[in-house]
């Protein structure tokens, strides 16, 4: 196929000069995975002229399903690499680089390195890379698209220094870690059985460490974890009979009866159900008749009764009993069916003692192995959606849009909206920022702190790393070098207004751009290479009205999730919606759809 | 780098409301770390007893740990290994409500509020809530040999 019939069928969708520009411009894609392969896939059909595609990883046999430009034949190659490769036979125009590296921690991507795009893609799993990418493009003044996917859900998001919403001003869900506290003696949701049952007792009995990943990860309790080893030396005196058939009879009696009996007599907790031991003698003659293998096996996806689970607890406990004998090390794994039959009949005879909702042996799997599913087709809507709001950006900036797959209960929903304008409460889209350059081995704080006063013309001001290095009630350290001091290259500085004035200052965050890229060198400690920012004030009284976004300020009612506007509004699938209603044949939207509602979309793939 | 900005932000308003003022001889201040710099999420704390109960005349020794996604998750309040008391974990961690993620935390609740709930703690331990044998079980069981315990505590702490 001829350049000019490639472009021809884009020149009719998008005009002559779009596609000129899409030619001419250069992307970052950041990340070759679910929704990385998707985007440059689009990227390349589009001839956009440089794609920059990074990623850390490896191809994996497990990518296989929806990572369409890997092939059995690249497992455990770098997915850059090869996803540049297959890319680069959809069209040889374009010219693609690849990168396996870490975009957070390479010296390579410096501020200065971002600002050579055009334009960043988003395509990441993990919210500590979003958050890095986001700060360095709103540092660089580039525009980020940013998307995600989880499941069924997904969104793609258009990033603009100063204009709109950053990945910061939505708070993000953090992985829960459990109090042990809690999981031991008054749980209440299966993923508390579930975690009790893996990283506890199935660890107490067959494995050598305790898993802290789930109990919380903290010193401290790690500290507590021991402890309560100790606490429980009890349970490991059990693993001196591991050998002898009586082991199942042992471990059950201590764990739901003994135990339990105990915990209830002292606890008369405020208006708890108080644990119900379980009598070992009762739910052996329950349970005569049953087969705890073909339970597992049969009944995975109904909720089993304590029989079953007791059944099943005993049969999967006698198979790990024999593999531990055999000299196995065991660990729990999803995959491995007599660790998950023994953690699910654990948890559910848990949940039953202390009246939790139970779950079924696949529901409890998806809980245990932290699965979450990538769906294919998810991934290819949002990497088309946010391919598509890059180009809008790069050629009629006002046509962007932020786009949503969400659910209300149980509908799913595909949203359109305006991009937000920046929450006034979000530290990072208000700050304002400055790259400098800057021998940190030579300026001292004092150099830093003078330097910054005469644009940030606050007394009482903080300078902060990840630690505190000054402030007013703190200058120790102002004839130290900032290196010294653990200010690197490459790092950011936050200057906080740390006044009781009325009307302060937002933070300011400098950036340490390193002197060989930042190229001729200055006779100044500190040169600025952006221009000086202002920085932007706010009123204290009421810190979430901002005054510094002038013609937006009519969305007044903007929900926390940050919608500005609803463009449409339309049900994703066929299941009959009590909320919102769509006219027949007609793609009109009810005006009064409330979207606030809309639950949070955690983004993974 | 200062991914926390929001830990920072909150931390720094509870430094500063801290200077201003805060309950009579508590004191709370960050650790310094290896650099020398103020390590905002490690505060060493001190509890005084509160005057006219058994726990007076000493002021015990606290190290507050804040964790990333502080305010929406508490702190976690240390007092030494071994510290005697029901409601104290055998490492030394407090077990209290307002300390509780899934019980009456709340992102609101201060650093003053926190080191005054400890205090209250100390002379009204909660019974539904045992955290080591020792304390607990003297105090259920043996008054006599419990009070022995906190004097003697109090004289250990009080230099």
């Amino acid at each position: 196929m001829s350049t000019t019939k490639r472009h021809s069928d884009l020149e009719r969708t998008f005009g002559k000069e779009a596609v000129a520009t899409i030619a001419s411009s250069h992307v970052l894609l950041v990340g070759a995975g679910g929704v990385g392969c998707e985007m440059l896939k689009n990227l390349v059909l589009l001839g956009f002229g440089k794609i920059t595609v990074l990623d850390l990883d490896t191809v994996d046999l497990s990518n296989l399903n929806r990572q369409f430009l890997f092939g059995h034949e690249h497992i455990k190659q770098p997915k850059s690499v090869v996803a540049r490769a297959t890319a680069q036979k959809f069209n040889p125009h374009v010219d693609i680089t690849s990168h396996l590296a870490n975009i957070i921690t390479d010296p390579k991507f410096t501020v200065s390195w971002y600002k050579g795009f055009d334009l960043v893609y988003n395509a990441l799993d993990n919210l500590e890379a979003r958050r890095h990418v986001n700060r360095m493009c709103l540092t660089a003044n580039v525009p980020l698209v940013e998307s995600g996917t989880t499941g069924f859900l997904g969104q793609t998001q258009v990033i603009l220094a100063g204009k709109t919403e950053c990945v910061d001003c939505v708070p993000k869900e953090t992985p829960k870690s459990f109090p042990i506290c809690t999981i031991r003696s008054t749980p209440s949701q299966p993923v508390h059985t579930v975690v009790w049952a893996k990283s506890f007792l199935f660890v107490q009995l067959f494995g050598n460490d305790l898993d802290l990943g789930e109990m919380d990860e903290s010193e401290a309790s790690k500290e507590e974890l021991n402890t309560l080893k100790k606490e429980t030396a009890e349970l490991l005196e059990l693993r001196d009979v591991i050998s002898k058939p009586e082991f199942g009879k042992n471990v059950f009696c201590k764990i739901f009866d003994v135990d339990i009996a105990r915990q209830a007599e002292h606890n008369v907790d405020n208006g708890r159900q108080k644990p119900d031991p379980q009598s070992w003698d009762e739910l052996e003659k329950l349970a005569k008749h049953l087969d705890g293998a073909h339970i597992a096996k049969s009944r995975a996806q109904n909720v089993w009764s304590r029989e079953e689970a007791f059944a099943v607890f005993l049969d999967a406990t006698k198979r790990l009993q024999t593999r531990f004998n055999n000299g196995e090390t065991l660990e729990f794994d999803k995959d491995d069916e007599d660790t998950l039959d023994f953690v699910v009949a654990a948890a559910t005879l848990f949940a039953t003692v202390h009246h939790v909702t139970t779950k079924s042996k696949f529901d409890l799997k998806q809980i245990a192995g932290n699965i979450i599913p990538a769906i294919a087709t998810t991934n290819a809507m949002i990497a088309a959606l946010a391919v598509q709001q890059g180009v809008w950006q790069l050629t009629s900036p006002e046509r962007a849009r932020d786009y949503y797959i969400s659910r209300r209960g149980g509908d799913r929903f595909f949203t359109v909206t305006k991009p937000a304008p920046p929450s006034s409460s979000c530290v990072t889209s208000s700050a304002a920022r400055v790259v400098v350059m800057c021998d940190v081995d030579k300026t001292k704080l004092s150099d830093l702190v003078e330097w910054v006063s005469k644009f940030f013309p606050k007394e009482e001001l903080a300078v902060l790393s990840s630690q505190l290095i000054y402030d007013v009630d703190f200058d120790d350290n102002l004839e130290r070098t900032l290196a010294d001091l653990g200010v690197k290259e490459r790092s950011f500085v936050t200057i906080m207004d740390d006044s009781d004035d009325d009307i302060k200052l937002r933070n300011l965050e400098i950036y340490f751009e390193p002197r060989e890229s930042a190229g001729e060198a200055s006779s100044e400690k500190i040169s600025n290479i952006t221009p000086i920012p202002t920085v932007p004030t706010y009123t204290v009284e009421k810190p979430e009205e901002d005054d510094d976004d002038d013609d937006e300020l009519e969305v007044a009612d903007t929900s926390k999730r940050g919608f500005s506007e609803i463009d449409s509004v339309v049900i994703l699938d066929e299941e009959p919606s009590k909320v919102v209603k769509v006219d027949e044949g007609t793609d009109e939207v009810k005006k009064d759809v409330q979207v606030e509602d809309v639950e949070e979309v955690v983004l993974l793939d | 780098m200062s991914e926390d900005s929001l830990m920072q932000k909150r931390l720094m308003e509870e430094r500063k409301t801290w200077r201003k003022s805060h309950p009579f001889g508590f004191f709370a201040k960050p650790a310094k770390d290896q650099n020398g710099n103020l390590d905002l999420t490690n505060w060493n704390a001190g509890i005084p007893g509160k005057e006219g109960t058994a726990w007076a005349g000493a002021t015990y020794p606290m190290l507050i740990t804040f964790p990333k996604d502080y305010p929406t998750k508490p702190p976690r309040c240390r007092f030494d290994a071994g510290f005697y008391h029901p409601n104290v974990y055998p490492s030394g961690t407090v077990c209290l409500s307002i300390l509780n993620e899934e019980e009456d935390w709340r992102p609101s609740i201060t650093l003053s509020e926190i080191v005054m709930g400890i205090q209250e703690l100390m002379n009204n331990p909660n019974p539904h809530s045992p955290a080591q044998n020792d304390a607990f079980a003297a105090f259920q069981k043996n008054k006599e040999e419990y009070d022995k315990r906190v004097a003697e505590q109090v004289k250990k702490y009080a230099a």
